[in-house]
């Protein structure tokens, strides 16, 4: 019997202060915006606090757990926090407060901005919860809940384009949920109700053809939220469809939900020794390498800065399912890692397209010809975020490659590796040339220097504190209690040895 | 193995007051500029200082906890003296820079990037694992391409792209390398660690791929000639004389530590015979490096480019040195040594002749050698200080490059003895007619430029350089000579001692000082060689054989810039694309083999073109099949959700008639309908003449108010009734007449009885009306006129009878089809509940305004068209109900009854 010490109600309250903000979205109004977003900031810093003092205890390995609710026999929604749900639901917590701040100066005040913040704050509680979730059920639950309530989000602006994108984002998602409730099931009849174990609930023994079945409807159904080609087609329609404060939510750690739960069902659910033995890790290999690939491409394609940064999205996070098809030790911490510093380097880009669309007009790379002139902070932050990307040391990109790149090697995949530096080649391709353009293109007929500040405070503080996150990611990677050691930590416990 | 934070501090200090540059610069350009010199400074000495700790202590060491673990840092003798040139050079660059750039714009950008390149640079020599030599390496390549694109020039720009892929990929080799190693357990890069079995000759391809793409070593030293002469000279000095050496430092760590086994083991063992492969093939990429860039050089016009082929030639003979050493083993130590201790000759001579030739730019105008002349008179001390340089490059004994390169020499000579290879010999006979086109290449330099006629357009307005160029030229003129002089300063006092550390016996340094140095066969070779390129330059500038220029498909670069342009297509970066393809023009082809070359360039066309194409239709095809592919998807997905909806619609249709049936009854058939509409309109008709007959009968009555009140009343309750009845006998006679019509000729017939008897109304109405204002009277006394009435009617009746008859002829012209309320409309109207009640209290209202003696009685209310319709509906709808119920009770029965 657990104490009710603060401690062990922490889980509850941080999934549960979210949610609480997300109902008094809409009473707050009358006490004034600023109040409103003043109380907002406040829970969801309070929220930020609590997940990041659960992260000592995740990386010393200690057990918490919180049973929430039982509705039946089979059925239990259940918190427990590890290593890497406390890595995942940290950076979900940080780039959440970043965007809500961001939030505050980009909306419009049209009357839109209450339905905004409540589902804002209901999806991290969602996001959290999910982060936190014990047991498949859980997952399930707090996934769907969370996929299906941000579509208000989606279609925010309630443009035509937005409409559609949402549109094609809800049938998306509906099909992937079916898919992971069919693998739910499938799991709960191979298994019965257990929670998330590090060697896997599944037993061997059992018929391969189920195994395969139950397999590829939970990899395809969290496929679909991560963006693996051929599953990726909401991806580069919602982005630029959705309001850049979102935008930077939805690349940063939506996207990464889908690879979250990916890497659950592989090491939790599978195990690595079943997984190994179920010979599917090739195939997820080949189509991992092809998305990379295909999709790094496919945004240095495009003209649209968001759209080439879904793709670019699409790109990286094929990265983590890549690494996690490997089954190795040092690469899965190169994956979760990448999670991490992917979501702050991918926020801040976000951020600075949301800027340079609202305060610029410029949407598409053609447009950003002299840009550094008008807006130097942001595109000294897009800079950075650009080559944190590329994986350009000191920044947290490059120690994600290198943790990745180091982790293929020792797992005897050389070729792999090819595909991870394919990959950053391309992402230099088509990130540095919007850099080119803004700094040394030749801006045309733009004014002189504007004196007057570029963009409001609310919106650029976010910024820099993203590009100072990620420097801070990189430089100090190795400290207890940042990402590495977290992931560390997790893998550790999958590959059995913590 | 002492810890000294000394290293932290010389690495990281210029980084941290570059960051004060903007800030000084904007409030004094004279402070910027001693804050800079003050930096440059302080690293100078720092260097020194570490120069004395290391030479006292052995090895240095510092760490710092950032990153993946810790960067670490070593110092020892090598990296002592590579930090030491290099923070030399910097200095002079530095100062002459602050004479340099006020013709310059963006200065306080170029100096912090200067002070951040030389913070890298530093933190390059000074790493102590390959994690940290990365961080610093990507560091220096990419913040000098802020001095590589400095002036903003098209051309500047196209270098700097160049220089920037040219980094990634050489970053990306490097990266890959370093991954292996540390997969292969390998990492720290002082004192050796043994490497793993693996993938031991990947790795070290590449690295040497890696760190000679910085180096400016065949094949990929393109990018050097476009980036190096496009920086402001000072930053040219810098690039060429400092920031290759980190490459040819990297190289020489890899040979010397990564892939060399570890102390101790036996020469025979197998892991030497890799080292000493490893060591043939730098040293064959050096001759090939050298004898490229010597080449490329004596055909260059322009004096910056000219020393840039030039660098990459003298690097070249570093790797060269470097690879004989590292290839002799452990009688290495004289190729090891002659490479280094050309490396930071080089730096010091390089540098110099950049910024002597900076000097004449500035003051002259020109960098094109060919333009220039008989400056000798106009800036005599730029002339001395250059032709110091020149000698130094050219290998004239007693200046420092005279030492390096015969210790190179005498390496090459002793590995084609030690291993006999045929191949050595040639190897060593590239490097004398190398030496040989280096010292043509600079007498036509100093030639050109300074000596001769003038073929400037204002000779006399050339003045001297100023002197902060003088004095920064000059400090590095002095080590050129001093080195040249007294070589041991640096060979013995920390080639020597470093290379024991690491375990190479330097005995090799010893024995040359002693007996090759300054020796008689060293010097004569020398002057031979000198002699010779003075033949080549003679023959050369005789009959034009410099401006021979080879096609353009000969050059790598060539290949690289096609590639680029197939990736950007692909991709479809069409601006990109734009910028690759307006790089450099092809250059010019000799007269005598001109058709020669148009056969190369149609072959080159078509057979280099082809693989292009093939590659880029390749990829293009790949994409479109998956956008159609996608578009095809989506296509088909949108038509059977339209034809999905399309169903749903219908079928919603289907469902809301067979409601409404079930409601309301079956349709009928138009013919019905018609009838039911038909009767309506009779109904009203009906009313309507009994309405009108009793205004008849009420208006004399107004008229004549001497009638009583009850005499009245009576009256008009007389022709009510006589006129009700008439009307009424009227409409049950149309009625089955037009039933009749309806029968026998359907919808069609019906509606033209219809349009006949409507001919009729008026005179039938006007007849009833008289008839009963003449009947009223004698029914209100009472009589009996049944037979009156139907002698009045029965003319009424057959005229309408006559009328339908006819009706099968065409009606008239003009008359109008008689409009019927259709059983929708009276079901819109029914539906206008609304409207309903409005006219009924409207009645209501009027009805209670009026007198309560001339209130009319309900019939009236009755014949409202509105009321009518609501009549209708309801009998209508009780009636299909009412069939309704009963077909379920039928069916209820069945049921019951079967079962």
């Amino acid at each position: 019997m657990q104490q009710a010490t603060l401690m062990n109600l922490l889980p509850t309250l941080v999934v549960a202060l979210p949610l609480l903000g997300g109902a008094l979205a809409l009473p707050l109004r009358r006490l004034g915006e600023r109040t409103r977003i003043l109380v907002l900031g406040a829970l969801c810093a309070a929220t930020t606090l609590g997940v990041l003092a659960l992260v000592p205890g995740a990386l010393a390995g200690e057990a918490r757990a919180v049973s929430l609710v039982h509705f039946a026999p089979q059925v239990e929604l259940y918190l427990r926090v590890d290593a890497m749900g406390a890595l995942f639901a940290a950076t979900v917590a940080t780039l959440f407060l970043l965007a809500l701040v961001y939030s505050a100066g980009y909306l419009r005040r049209d009357g839109r901005e209450t339905r905004y913040f409540a589902f804002f704050m209901l999806s991290q509680g969602w996001m959290l919860g999910v982060a936190f979730s014990g047991n498949l059920v859980t997952l399930l639950v707090f996934y769907e809940l969370f996929s299906i309530l941000v579509y208000p989000l989606v279609v925010h602006e309630e443009t035509p384009e937005a409409i559609r994108a949402g549109t094609k984002y809800i049938v998306y998602i509906l099909v992937g949920g079916s898919l992971i409730l069919l693998g739910v099931i499938f799991t709960f009849y191979l298994a019965g109700e257990r929670p998330f174990t590090p060697g896997g609930i599944l037993d061997p023994g059992t018929d391969r053809t189920l195994l395969l079945v139950t397999f590829w409807c939970l990899v395809a159904g969290f496929g679909v939220k991560a963006a693996l080609m051929p599953l990726h087609g909401w991806v580069p329609d919602v982005h630029p469809a959705a309001p850049a404060s979102f935008s930077a939510l939805l690349s940063g750690v939506m996207v990464a939900t889908g690879c979250f739960g990916i890497l659950r069902v592989v090491f939790e659910v599978f195990g690595v020794e079943l997984a190994a033995a179920l010979g599917v890790m090739p195939v997820l290999t080949g189509v991992a390498a092809v998305s990379v690939l295909l999709a790094a491409i496919l945004a240095a394609g495009e003209d649209d800065l968001k759209r080439r940064l879904a793709w670019s999205t699409i790109s990286q996070m094929a990265y983590v399912v890549l690494a996690v098809s490997l089954l190795a030790p040092h690469v899965t911490a190169g994956a979760l890692v990448h999670i991490s510093n992917h979501a702050f380097l991918k926020g801040a880009l976000f951020f600075c397209a949301g800027l340079l669309a609202s305060q610029a007009g410029i949407r598409r790379v053609s447009e950003m010809a002299g840009a550094a002139r008008r807006m130097p902070v942001t595109m000294a932050v897009f800079t950075i975020a650009a080559l944190g990307i590329v994986g350009v040391p000191p920044l947290s990109g490059f120690i994600s490659k290198w943790v990745l790149g180091v982790g293929i090697l020792e797992a005897g995949h050389p070729l792999v590796l090819l595909v991870l530096l394919g990959g950053a080649l391309l992402a230099a391709l088509y990130l540095l040339q919007p850099v080119w353009m803004a700094y040394f293109h030749a801006p045309g007929a733009t004014g002189p220097e504007r004196r007057r500040p570029e963009a409001p405070l609310s919106m650029l503080i976010p910024l820099v504190a993203a590009a100072l996150i990620s420097i801070l990611l990189g430089l100090a990677a190795a400290m207890p209690g940042l990402p590495l050691s977290l992931a560390e930590r997790a893998v550790a416990a999958f590959f059995g040895s913590g | 193995m002492t810890h000294d934070p000394l290293l932290l501090a010389l690495v990281f200090w210029p980084l941290l007051a570059a960051l004060a540059v903007p800030w000084l610069g904007r409030r004094s350009e004279r402070l910027r500029d001693g804050w800079v010199m003050l930096v440059t400074g302080a690293s100078l000495l720092g260097s020194i200082v570490l120069a004395m700790r290391v030479v006292a202590a052995g090895r240095l060491e510092a760490g710092l906890p950032l990153l993946v673990g810790r960067l670490e840092f070593v110092a020892d003798h090598f990296s002592a003296m590579f930090a030491l040139f290099s923070a030399f050079v910097w200095f002079c660059a530095t100062l002459y820079s602050l004479a340099y750039m006020k013709t310059q714009r963006a200065r306080d950008r170029y100096h912090a990037a200067s002070l951040v390149v030389l913070s890298a640079m530093l933190g390059v020599v000074l790493a102590g694992d390959l994690v940290t030599l990365f961080l610093f390496f990507e560091t220096l390549g990419l913040v000098a391409f802020l001095l590589v694109v400095h002036t903003g020039t098209p051309e500047a720009r196209r270098a700097a792209i160049q220089y920037f892929w040219m980094t990634i990929l050489g970053g990306i080799a490097l990266l890959s390398g370093i991954m292996l190693v540390y997969a292969m357990g390998g990492g720290p890069l002082v004192p050796a660690t043994p490497l793993g079995e693996g993938h031991r000759g990947a790795a070290a391809a590449l690295l040497v791929l890696g760190f000679g793409v910085k180096a400016g070593m065949v094949p990929v030293h393109f990018w050097l000639p476009n980036a190096h002469p496009v920086a402001p000279s000072p930053a040219s000095a810098l690039l060429s004389g400092v920031m290759i050496k980190a490459g040819a430092y990297g190289i020489f760590r890899s040979l010397s530590v990564l892939f060399t086994p570890p102390q101790g083991t036996g020469y025979a063992d197998a892991a030497w015979a890799f080292t000493a492969q490893l060591g043939l093939t730098v040293t064959w990429l050096g001759i090939v490096t050298m004898a490229v860039g010597v080449v490329l050089a004596l055909g260059q016009s322009n004096a910056k480019r000219m020393l840039a082929y030039h660098s990459i030639s003298q690097m070249g003979f570093i790797l060269a040195g470097l690879g004989a050493g590292a290839c002799l083993l452990g009688d290495g130590a004289m190729g090891t040594a002659g490479g280094l201790l050309h490396a930071v000759n080089h730096a010091l001579f390089k540098a110099s002749l950049f910024l002597g030739v900076g000097a004449v730019a500035f003051r002259a105008g020109s960098l094109d050698m060919y333009d220039l002349g008989g400056l000798w008179r106009r800036m005599p001390i730029t002339f001395a200080l250059m032709l110091v340089a020149a000698a130094g490059i050219t290998g004239l004994p007693l200046f420092n490059g005279f030492v390096s390169k015969s210790m190179i020499h005498h390496a090459l000579e002793a590995a084609y003895a030690d291993s006999g290879a045929a191949s050595l010999r040639v190897a060593e006979r590239i490097f004398l007619l190398t030496a040989a086109g280096t010292a043509a290449s600079f007498i036509k330099l100093i030639g050109l430029v300074f000596l001769g006629r003038s073929k400037l357009a204002e000779p006399e307005s050339v003045r001297e350089a100023p002197p902060a160029m003088l004095v920064a030229m000059g400090l590095l003129s002095v080590p050129v000579v001093v080195l040249g002089l007294w070589p041991g300063l640096l060979l013995e006092g920390l080639v020597a001692p470093g290379l024991a550390a690491a375990g190479v016996p330097p005995d090799g340094i010893a024995y040359y000082l002693g007996h090759y140095f300054l020796s008689a066969g060293d010097i004569a070779m020398s002057l031979v060689v000198f002699a010779m390129g003075g033949v080549i330059f003679a023959i050369g500038m005789k009959f034009g054989l410099f401006h021979l220029h080879m096609p353009a498909w000969l050059s790598l670069e060539w290949w690289f810039r096609r590639a680029g342009r197939g990736v950007a297509a692909v991709t479809g970066q069409a601006a990109a694309g734009r910028e690759a393809r307006h790089a450099r023009p092809g250059e010019h082809f000799l007269a005598a083999v001109q058709g020669v070359s148009r056969g190369y360039e149609r072959a080159q066309k078509h057979g280099g073109g082809l693989l292009g194409e093939l590659l880029l239709a390749a990829f293009r095809g790949m994409t479109l099949v998956y956008g159609r592919l996608q578009h095809r998807v989506a296509w088909s997905l949108r038509a059977a959700r339209r034809r999905l909806l399309l169903g749903l619609g219908e079928a919603g249709l289907a469902r809301r008639q067979l409601v409404e049936s079930l409601l309301v009854g079956l349709p009928g058939s138009p013919a019905q309908g018609f009838l039911e509409a038909a009767w309506g309109a009779l109904e009203q008709e009906r009313h309507a003449t009994v309405r009108a007959a009793l205004a008849g009968a009420g208006g004399p009555a107004h008229a004549a108010r001497t009638l009583e009140q009850g005499a009245r009343e009576a009256r008009a309750e007389a022709t009510r009734a006589l006129a009700g009845l008439m009307a009424g006998a009227v409409f049950e006679a149309r009625l089955e007449r037009l039933g009749e019509q309806a029968r026998r000729g359907g919808a069609d017939a019906a509606r033209a009885g219809f349009a006949a008897l409507h001919r009729e109304f008026a005179a039938t109405r006007r007849a009833i009306c008289e008839a009963a204002a003449a009947l009223a009277d004698a029914r209100s006394r009472g009589e009996d006129i049944v037979r009156a009435v139907s002698e009045r009617l029965e003319p009424i009746i057959e005229r309408e009878a006559h009328a339908l008859i006819g009706a099968a002829a065409p009606p008239p012209l003009g008359a109008a089809e008689p409009v019927l309320a259709s059983p929708r409309q009276a079901r819109r109207r029914r539906n206008a509940f609304g409207a309903w009640l409005r006219d009924m209290a409207r009645l209501a209202i009027a009805e209670l305004r009026q007198h309560p003696s001339s209130w009319p009685h309900s019939e009236a209310i009755d014949t409202e068209p509105s009321v009518v319709s609501t009549r209708r509906g309801i009998q209508r709808y009780a009636r299909d109900v009412a069939l309704n119920i009963a077909a379920i009770f039928l069916l209820v029965a069945l049921f019951f009854v079967l079962l």
